[in-house]
């Protein structure tokens, strides 16, 4: 077995985990910028919709106003399921920590 | 030798903190009931077009389906996204707080509005109709993506820890 030195285990285990968190979670990793354009984004398709609806007589200025705060609650439910996913999908990368953690330390003892 | 057995307790230290779940299991009941309620609220909005006070009833009786959806979620573990999510849809279909934006002062829910103005146009109902629809969606979409019990590796957890 190779001499055993335990901050040096720590060392690569830290650098190795913060490779796999980075290469496994950087798709959630968001950013405010981020989350403005995917607000845009996400409403731009539906405020094409209600403004040619609005400027035809088909929606009242009211209920213009209803559906474009209406999507503020869907936003909000947005951000929560890609809480939610983010949460599922970390429960599935710290099978991978746990897996690269007993690897990564026999690797090093050469066990 | 000592040294050894302080990296496996250091290990074991890490799987024990690492491997309890964050968010609860997929469950086909809750996910069954969100479908079942969403295609029930749907149909009580078309009822938009006619008064209020002739489908209060109806109102009253998927609000009580959304009641028990929301009670029965709030008795899973770790399911406090789910059930903030189905508080938004409560607030989305119920609110009375009057909103003011633009030209207008509106109820936030959509039965507050409907009970407010007394009748909805159709077109405004098709469109309100896509918006609460996403709503649900949303949550069924995170139930389905839960991991589910019967996985391998939810299993074989199981019966490493019981």
């Amino acid at each position: 077995m190779a001499k055993f030195n335990f901050p040096d285990i720590l060392k690569q285990l830290k650098a190795a985990l913060a490779n796999l968190a980075e290469t496994t979670l950087k798709n959630y990793v968001s950013d405010a910028k981020a989350d403005a354009q995917n607000m845009l984004d996400s409403m731009t398709a539906k405020l094409e919709k209600w403004t040619g609806l609005l400027k035809d007589g088909d929606l009242t200025t009211e209920d213009f106003e209803w559906l474009v705060y209406s999507q503020k609650d869907l936003v909000e439910l947005a951000a929560l399921k890609q809480a939610g996913l983010a949460e599922i999908r970390i429960d599935q990368f710290k099978g991978s920590v746990i897996n690269l953690i007993i690897d990564t330390t026999f690797q090093i003892l050469k066990i | 030798m000592r040294l050894k057995s302080l990296a496996t307790i250091f290990i074991i230290s890490i799987c024990l903190y690492s491997c309890a779940p964050t968010i609860s299991t997929f469950d086909q009941y809750a996910y069954t009931q969100t479908t079942s309620l969403k295609v029930d609220v749907l149909n009580v909005m078309d009822q938009a077009v006619e008064s209020y006070a002739s489908h209060a009833k109806d109102v009253e009786q998927v609000n009580i389906e959304l009641m028990k959806n929301i009670e029965y979620e709030k008795h899973r573990a770790k399911n406090q996204i789910t059930i903030d999510m189905y508080n938004i849809m409560w607030k989305m279909l119920n609110d009375n707080t009057s909103i003011t934006i633009g030209h207008d002062t509106f109820q936030h829910g959509f039965f507050s509005r409907w009970q407010n103005k007394n009748t909805l146009d159709t077109t405004f109902i098709g469109q309100a109709k896509i918006q609460v629809g996403e709503g649900f969606d949303m949550i069924a979409e995170l139930e389905s993506k839960k991991i589910k019990p019967s996985e391998s590796k939810v299993q074989s957890f199981l019966s490493r820890n019981q």
